[in-house]
This record gives C-alpha cells, structure tokens and sequence, in this order.
C-alpha cells in the first residue's frame, strides 16, 4: 500500500476533508469498503499522535493492527532509525480494554458466559461508575466500528479519551455484532459522519464487477486512476496445479502484492508448496485466524499471501486470485451476495475468478454471472 | 555561482548584458495548502487562471484572489527568492500604479508585482502558517503524500499569516509564459533516467551527451554500448528514424507515452495495441512479423500465460523493456524489477526506466525519484526548455543544464558547472571499469567472471593462415562473428589473450549478476581488525540460561514502538529524545535480568553494576542502522545475544571527523555470548546490525551462510544521573 501522489487525493474531495479535519477534533468517519477508511484512520493516527504522543489507535482483529503497524512503519518519519515508527500505540480494543480495566479496578472484565470475548460492557460501565475514573488519553483513533459493540463506544469517550476519531462501515460487517452509525454516534459523543461516498481502492473495472454482487449501499464510480486497470477476468475450470504457475507468474511478472482467496483452509495449505517451489525469490504465506501468524507475515511486503474469505476482511492487494469460485456462487443470500462484494472489493488492479481446484460452476451459477464487459472469460 | 553576463531575453529581442544586482528583495504569496501541496507535487505553482499571471508581495502582503476561507484549509504564507527567476518583464505596483519593469529592476520599496507565469516551487525558499496546529497538520498531511516533501523548506508559525493588503489595485495583465502539457512527462523522463542511470563508465557517456544537443557525440555514445535507439532520447525528439526493429518501438512508446499522464490512464493491454500499431504503421515492412510477435507475446504476459523473458533480450531489447513498464506501470511498483531481476541487461533497465517517467510524468513521481534540489531545478527548467521555444530562450540564474560526470573514490558525481549535482555509489559492474588491469589478481577475477558467465574474451589473432576444424558441426559467417551451428572443434595456433575491453563492453551490456573485482589490498594490510575497548566472551550463558531467559522474555509485555519489538527495564529510554531522566524510573531490574546484571559486574567485564536493560528482538531482515549510544549511559554496555548468531559491523571513527565512516569491522555475535563496549569503541566506535536475510558463518573451514529466524539481544547499561538533576 503506496502513499497517494497529491493528484491521488484531490480528485476524492471526501478524502481530503478527513484528511484537513483540525487534529485536536472530534472526527466520524463512515463509508462503503474501498473507500479508504483504513488509509485514512492511519493517517490521521499519525498525525494526531506527531502532536499528542499518548494517542492511542485501537482495531478489531489482530491481523488489522498488524496491518496498521506496517502502514505506520512506512511513514517518512520513522525512515530514520531509533525513531518511534508511530509515536502513539497500537492495540486491539480486546487487550487494551483488558488492561485498561484490569489496571482500574484490580479484577478481569466480566464476560458472557458463551463467549469468553464478549465483554459485559454494561456491567463494567456500572463498576467503573463507582469509583473515580476518568479519561486518561488525549485522542483516541478507532478503525471498523461498527464491529464493536454500543457499550465499547461508552467505555472509550467516559475512560479512554473525551476526543475520538471513529471510522466506521455500516455495510461490510461479518460479525453478528453490529452498531449502526447512531448508535456509535450517541455512545461515543461524535459529530455527525464524513460519508465518504467514493470508490478509492480499486479501478472501475473490478468496481463495476463489485457492484454486481452488491445487496446494499453502494459507493460510488470508483474514482481511482490507474495504468493498470484491467477487466476482472473468469477461469471457468482450473486445476491446482495450472493455478500455482499462474499465481507465480503473475507475481513475477506485474509483482506486487497478491491475494489468493480460498474457502477451503485445505486448498490453501496444498497450494502453497508449489507456489514456494516456483517462487523461492518471494515470500510466500498462508494466513489463518486459528495460525495466530499475523506478526510474522508482511502482508505489504510484495509477495503472495493465502489466506481465507474471512481473514481477507480489511486487506488490500495489487491482484487478488478468488478460488474456488464453485463454493462461492450461486449466491443465494444477502449475506453471500455480501461477501463476493467484499472479497472483490480486496483487489486494486487485477482480479481473477476461478472455479476450481475440484470443481465448476453450475450452469445456474454461471448464468448468473455479468457478460463479458465486466467480467471476461479466458481459458487456462 | 555562474557568472551573469549572458545575453537576456525579453519580449522585444535582445539586450545588452548587464549585471545581476546583488541582493533581491524577498517575494510573498499567501495561498492556501492545497495549492501548496499540488504545486509542489508538479513543480510548479500555477496561475489560478489559464493564461493569466499572478500578483506576488514585496514591500506588501498578497494574498491570492480566489483565497478561501471556509471548511478547514490552511492559510500558507510563501516566500519566495526572486533571484532564482529568471529576469522576465514584470508590471510592478509603485505608488497605487501598475508600472512595467524588469524583474531584476524590482525594489524592496515596491508594494508588489504581477508575475507573469507559473512561479517554480525551487524558487519556494520558507513558509509560514497561522498556528501550531496548523504547522503540525500539514506536515502531517505531507507526509502521507508520495509525491510532496516539505522536508527542505523551513514551516514556521505566525500570527500575521492571515493579515492581507487589500489596497493593491486589480492587475488585468496577460500571462507570458505557458508550461506546455508535455513538460510533465519530459520532466519524468529526464528525473527517472538519472535515476537510473547504469553506473558504469560508458552508460555515463550517454547520458551526459543525451543531455547536450550533440548528435554525433550522442550517436558514438549510444554505438559503444550498442544501444542506438538511444540517439533520440525522449527529451530530444527528432524527425523519426524507423530503421530497426528497435527504433520503431522506441518511437512508438515515447508517442504512446508522452503526455499520458494528463489523459485517463488506459489499461496496459491497451497501451499494448497502440504501441504495437504504431510501430506497424511507421516501421518498415521487414520487421512487421517482429512487431506482431512481440505483441503476441507481451499478451501472454497480460493473460499470466508466460513472464517476461530475458534469454534472447539482444534480439528485442526495446520490446522487452517496454514490457517491463507495462507490467509494472507505477513507478513505485516498477522499481521492484531492480530486486526481482538483478541480473538485467544495463541498456533495458535504463531504457525501461526512462520510459516509466515519461508515462507517469513528473507528478506521479515520488520523492524517493527526484534527487536533489539543484538537480530538481535544473531538470524542470531543461525539461520546460525542451517543451518551449520560448522559455528556452530565457535567461535562468543557473544557465541551462550542463551535465557532466566523473569519477571519484566510490562514486559517480554528476554536476553541472562548479556544482555537484547528484552521487552515486558504484556497484559491482561499474567497479570493473575503475579496476587496474595491470594488476594479476583483478584479471584472474576477470577471467573467472568472463569464464563463469560463457563470455568470449579470449582473443587469439590469426593472420594469412588456414586453421584446422573438425567435427559434425557448421560454421557460418555472420554480422559481427562467426556463428557456430552444432559442435565444432578449431585448432588455433597460439595462446589466445584475454582481451579487457571486450570484457568491459560486455560487463556494460550483457546480462547478468556481475560480481565486483578484488577491491585494493592496501586496506587490508593495516591492522583494521583491532576495535579498541571490545571485550568478547563466547558462551557467557550456558544453553538452560539462554532457555529459561528466553521464555522469560516471552511471557512479558513487548512494546511495538519501534520497527523491532523492545522491552525495557530499569529505566524507559526516549529513541526520540535520545535519553532518559528521572521521570523514566521504572524501578530496580526484575530478578532474571538483575541476576545477569550482577554476573557481568562480578566477571569484571564492566565497571559498574547496570541498571537498565532492553530487550530487542529482531526478526529476518530487521537491522539497526549504524549509531553509538546515548551520552545518558556510563562507559561499559554489554550485548548477550540469544537464539542465533548474527554479523554486527563496527564502524571505527572517521579520520577528519566528518561524517564519513571508515572501513568497517565485522564481528559474528554468537548465540549466548556477550560483547562489551568500552571507552573508544563504546564513545568514537558506531555498531550497527545489517538489514539482510542472512548472515555468514565459517562450517569446516568453508563460508557459507545462515538464513536468519529471530535474534534476541539483552543490552544491559548504567544510566548517569542526568545533569543538575541528581543534586535536587
């Protein structure tokens, strides 16, 4: 994930005015996947905590803060070495409340008794009421909100920080936990959302193909100029096999940073010894949420990444391979139509659908695909 | 600085030379940050009209016309230095009245000028903003721009940024000078291309005559590297030459790419086609075929049926650095080839790299690209020049590009008049050039490397003589050599002799991983293996130590402030600040550490017992660049290395004090050993950790090397009471 050239920024006006907000503001920030909230929640973590070191950045999974991590490492200031790479910190809301409630009041937060993640907010929020706790951090920057429950929000502006800068999706959230926008809004005392409207992330080749898949909001024409804007192309049959020397010379033709989606964790785990043997220059990783690997795979160092439909959630990559297309479609559901959209909406310059390894596609689930324009089939 | 008695230009011809006046007065331009960040993103600040100019203070503050004041832009107040532009007409505001004058003429008892073209961002010398907040944001908003540094211009705070003199009359004057569309895309071409410019001697040749308009220096320039496309560098078109295969294309691409980037990007496959039919319609018939199969097989690329091939690149090098940029079009993503194929052929990365600036233009290019601000100003005043006949008529302060280069110890410098312009460190295959032939151990490695890559070099001269051959093989005569077909045994008369210059031109040309010549011994005569004030002891822990410490570390807390992951004890250490004082108390040392502390005390391996310690844990290709401690801690530091065993240089402290390092020194800090510095090499001596992926060991009286996994270093100091706080 590069900086944006000025040119970049200036033709999304809704990006600029998240990006200009006064650094010492509450800031709400909503809009569609692909329109750049993560870059901009980054950015604005930096720039508020260069002034205000104890600013603090929190993010709903783990593979999101790394990836945080690595987009803050790559800012000009930390190029010289010794310096803080993000003068802030980083954490996920679950450890960072943890402690943070550990250290106010002496004992574990409680937790439902089905879900040993899920936090009792309301419960917490009452003890903490007793006793003297005030905010202690001066900002406070939260990415994909509306994965976090109502009662985090009220945690966060009573005894994080009174100065909040939320980025939220109304639209993406996979998680049965979901807070609308006014929800957050009210819990967390925020102005009213930035709606970011425009598609920032992919070309309009792999937007239009998005948008077939799309039950819901929608952003807008994407907006992002490109030298390498392809239509999205359909294999309709591949082996294992014609799919590792694809991916491989692909990366090692357009290079960058590649994404192959898979449904099975299985197919992931077979993929990748051919894909190491082809490519011993390149890193080449499989990411699963049970592997826990996330600090050691650089998922913006070129290279290939495998991982699953719901660790792609949040990533980016250069070209994005979509496996196993058969398991993926017909979409009969909202929910299914849903995660298409989002896993196409992963890919920045190229996308390739492919059915296969071990399967076609129905005649049902081709049929329902887009023509040609938008979605070209090629034969490997 | 260069001499100003050049002939200038005006509008009505020219004029007698004249002195340049001394001293200028200082120009101010209040505009807020968005036109700030776009002008310096291109170079220039453009009028806010097409065709008009703009009014600029002297003795007066300006604001710009269309200024807004609404939603959270910020008020940036520019000062300019008038004497890097060049001495155009000017109307000038004296007494309430616009009046024409010379800008040279221009006194500080001026109310203001009207400037009648874009204003150069070189010629941006500081600026002001209204508030601290404000100063912080746009900085902060430069930073996450690629193609904007404010780095080198001074941001300061004041108040007055938002006053304006509104009593200036309305100026309605036409603008003189237009930047041509095309400006961009030369300025590209010519940033990337010094750039990545080949460092070796005769690629130096090219450049430096693709630079000058001299045809026939450039075209012996281009033949000695056998790259001839090159005699019409994308900043010198000329009338077309369609001769070869190679000329078509280069054409075809500097057509397809010139002034792309103000149009909407089309896709590579796009861009393909137009290149392809292009070269079809303007090259001769013979290489129609050729054309059409490049184009077939830069498709399979695209469809991620084959890669980019580099077995046959002599018989397409255009072609195939075409391809290059195709694949990888944005030039962030394009210098990726560098990594992924050292061993390309000089001609096609230069060639491709080149082609990169002048599809994205100046603008899309990041600052990492665009070198130095005397190169960024004579580059966008040549690549102005180029573009306009007009402009190229006028008369900069620094006179028109004059690029020359030359060697010096490790680098090429390249400069322009008295200046230097740009250094760059010579690698393994310009090094060859520097290397004394003479000498038996660099033409043994010259041997070796022509030997290894399959090289003809050896030259044996026959005269008037018939020589014996054999075997079932065809020998055949061809342009340039004779061309064996199967197998062929000749049987020569004398020993052959390996022929340097031959080995020179192919090191320019041909690909491959060229390894560097045998560097001077001199160096290594000296005792340079002496690092005064280092202690080492191997196996200072024993291997349930190194255990039981490392699940120790592992169950703590690591902070994520730095690239690498660090714990720290005793007291916390500012990497900012570079120091610590009495509010970073963490408290006394936790019993693993504060056991270790004492053993080093107790060995006598330093003076006193330390009471901080950080634990770094570096992963594969993680470094620390070179530095020496904070003066915060006492003499004696002491490294334990745990888990593997990686190379630390030591720098040993430059002869004059400048900021050069000398040669360094490499040590292997094995697993469970520790290193202590003292006295030099802890003060004057810098350490560092090289970023790589591997580190070498010696097995069996054989190098070989170690792929790295995860390093943890324990460094235990004695802090010293910060001054005037330990009497409080």
């Amino acid at each position: 994930m590069r900086l944006p050239t000025w040119e970049d920024l200036e033709s999304v006006d809704e990006q600029l005015d998240v990006l200009e907000w006064p650094l010492d503001e509450a800031l709400f920030v909503a809009g569609p996947p692909g329109s750049g909230k993560t870059v901009l929640a980054v950015r604005r973590a930096q720039m508020v905590a260069e002034s205000e070191p104890d600013a603090v950045m929190l993010t709903y999974n783990r593979m999101l803060r790394r990836l945080m991590k690595l987009l803050s490492e790559q800012s000009r200031m930390a190029q010289a070495d010794e310096t803080p790479a993000f003068p802030g910190s980083i954490a996920t809301v679950q450890s960072y409340v943890w402690r943070d409630y550990l250290e106010r009041t002496r004992s574990k937060p409680p937790t439902s008794p089905d879900d040993p993640f899920a936090y009792i907010w309301s419960e917490m929020l009452h003890i903490l009421e007793q006793g003297e706790n005030a905010p202690n951090r001066s900002h406070l920057i939260v990415d994909e909100g509306q994965d976090l429950a109502e009662g985090f929000f009220e945690y966060a502006s009573h005894y994080i920080s009174e100065t909040m800068s939320v980025f939220a999706d109304d639209d993406q959230a996979l998680a049965n936990q979901r807070t609308t926008l006014e929800q957050i809004k009210r819990a967390a005392n925020l102005p009213d959302p930035i709606i970011l409207t425009q598609n920032h992330r992919n070309t309009p080749q792999i937007a239009s193909l998005a948008e077939h898949f799309h039950a819901g909001r929608l952003p807008a024409a994407a907006v992002r100029r490109s030298f390498s804007g392809e239509v999205p192309r359909l294999v309709e049959h591949a082996s294992l096999d014609t799919i590792a020397h694809r991916v491989s010379n692909s990366m090692q033709t357009q290079g960058g940073s590649i994404g192959v989606v898979v449904d099975q964790n299985e197919t992931g785990k077979l993929l990748l010894h051919p894909l190491r043997e082809q490519l011993p220059q390149h890193r080449v990783e499989f990411y699963t949420n049970s592997l826990r690997n996330e600090d050691q795979i650089n998922v913006l160092e070129d290279g290939v990444t495998v991982l699953n439909k719901e660790s792609v959630k949040g990533q980016e990559f250069d070209t994005v391979f979509i496996l196993e297309l058969h398991r993926f479609l017909p979409c009969t559901t909202d929910s299914e139509k849903r995660g298409m959209y989002m896993m196409c909406s992963r890919a920045r310059d190229n996308l390739w659908l492919i059915a296969g390894p071990n399967g076609r596609l129905t005649k049902g689930a081709s049929d329902a695909l887009p023509g040609p324009k938008i979605l070209e089939p090629v034969r490997w | 600085m260069v001499e100003q008695t050049e002939l200038s230009y005006d509008e009505g011809g020219f004029q007698q030379p004249r002195p340049m006046e001394a001293a200028f007065p200082q120009l101010n331009l209040t505009v807020d940050h968005r036109r700030l960040f776009r002008a310096l993103g291109d170079g220039w600040l453009r009028p806010l009209e097409v065709g008009a100019g703009q009014v600029v203070g002297v003795r007066r503050l300006v604001r710009e016309s269309k200024h807004p004041t609404s939603g959270h832009r910020i008020a940036v107040r520019l000062f300019l230095d008038a004497s890097k532009l060049p001495d155009l007409d000017t109307l000038v505001s004296r007494n309430g009245q616009w009046k024409p004058v010379r800008l040279r003429d221009v006194c500080s008892e001026d109310d203001a000028i009207h400037w009648s073209s874009a204003i150069p961002t070189f010629a941006i010398c500081a600026v002001a903003v209204p508030s601290i907040e404000e100063r912080d944001r746009l900085i902060g908003m430069s930073n996450a721009l690629s193609n904007v540094d404010l780095s080198d211009i001074q941001v300061t705070v004041a108040d007055t940024v938002n006053e304006y003199e509104s009593t200036i009359p309305l100026c309605e004057a036409k603008g003189q000078l237009m930047i041509p569309v095309r400006q961009d895309s030369i300025y590209g071409a010519l940033t990337m291309a010094l750039w990545a410019v080949p460092r070796i001697d005769p690629w130096m040749d090219v450049l430096q005559a693709s630079m000058a308009a001299e045809p026939s220096r450039l075209a012996e320039a281009t033949d000695a590297v056998d790259a001839p496309w090159w005699r019409v560098p994308p900043w010198r078109p000329q009338a077309d030459r369609q001769d070869t295969l190679a000329d078509s294309l280069w054409l075809a691409a500097m057509d397809t790419f010139q002034g792309n980037c103000d149009e909407e990007p089309s896709p590579p496959r796009g861009m393909l086609v137009r290149i392809a039919d292009r070269a079809l319609q303007n090259g001769g018939a013979e290489f129609k075929d050729a054309i059409a199969d490049w184009r077939d097989a830069t498709a399979r690329i695209f469809a991620t049926e084959a890669t980019v091939k580099l077995q046959d690149w002599w018989k397409n090098p255009v072609g195939v650095a075409i391809q290059l940029v195709l694949t990888r079009p944005e030039p962030g993503r394009f210098k990726t080839w560098f990594k992924d194929m050292p061993s390309l052929p000089p001609g096609i990365a230069w060639s491709a790299a080149t082609l990169c600036g002048l599809l994205n233009g100046y603008r899309r290019l990041s600052t990492d690209f665009r070198g130095g601000a005397l190169q960024r100003e004579l580059l966008s005043i040549e690549a102005l020049s180029v573009c306009s006949p007009q402009a190229a008529k006028m008369h900069w302060p620094k006179g028109r590009l004059n690029l020359r280069w030359r060697r010096e110890a490790a680098v090429f410098v390249l400069s322009h008049g008295a200046q230097d312009l740009a250094r760059k460190t010579r690698q393994a295959r310009g090094k060859w050039y520097g290397a004394d032939f003479g000498k038996a151990e660099v033409c043994r490695a010259a041997r070796g490397v022509a030997e290894k890559l399959n090289w003809s070099c050896v030259k044996v001269s026959i005269e008037d003589r018939k020589i014996p051959v054999s075997g079932t093989g065809k020998l055949e005569m061809r342009s340039g050599g004779l061309e064996v077909l199967g197998k062929v045994d000749i049987f020569v008369p004398e020993r052959g002799t390996f022929d340097v210059e031959t080995f020179r031109r192919l090191i320019a040309l041909e690909r491959a991983n060229v390894p560097a010549p045998p560097e001077a011994k001199a160096l290594a005569e000296l005792p340079n293996d002496v690092i005064p004030g280092l202690t080492y002891e191997p196996d200072f822990l024993d291997e349930e130590d190194e255990q039981r410490l490392v699940e120790w570390i592992d169950k703590q807390a690591w902070s994520s402030a730095l690239r690498r992951r660090v714990q720290h004890y005793g007291w916390r250490y500012d990497y900012k600040a570079r120091g610590v004082d009495s509010s970073m108390r963490l408290g006394e040392l936790p019993a693993p550490l504060a056991e270790l502390a004492q053993r080093l005390y107790d060995r006598g391996l330093v003076p006193q017992v330390p009471d901080q310690a950080i634990v770094n844990e570096y992963e594969a290709n993680q470094g620390i660049t070179p530095h020496a401690d904070a003066p915060s801690f006492a003499d004696g530091i002491a490294t334990i290395s745990l888990l593997e065993s990686w190379e630390m240089n030591f720098h040993p402290p430059s002869k004059g004090g400048g900021g050069r390092m000398g040669n360094k020194v490499p040590r292997l800090l094995e697993r469970r050993s520790v290193a202590v510095l003292q006295g030099e090499a802890r003060w004057k001596w810098k350490h560092e950790i090289v970023k790589r992926k591997s580190d070498p060991y010696v097995d069996r009286g054989k190098r070989r090397r170690r792929d790295r996994n995860r390093r943890i270093s324990l460094t235990f100091r004695k802090v010293r009471p910060p001054a005037g706080q330990a009497s409080r």
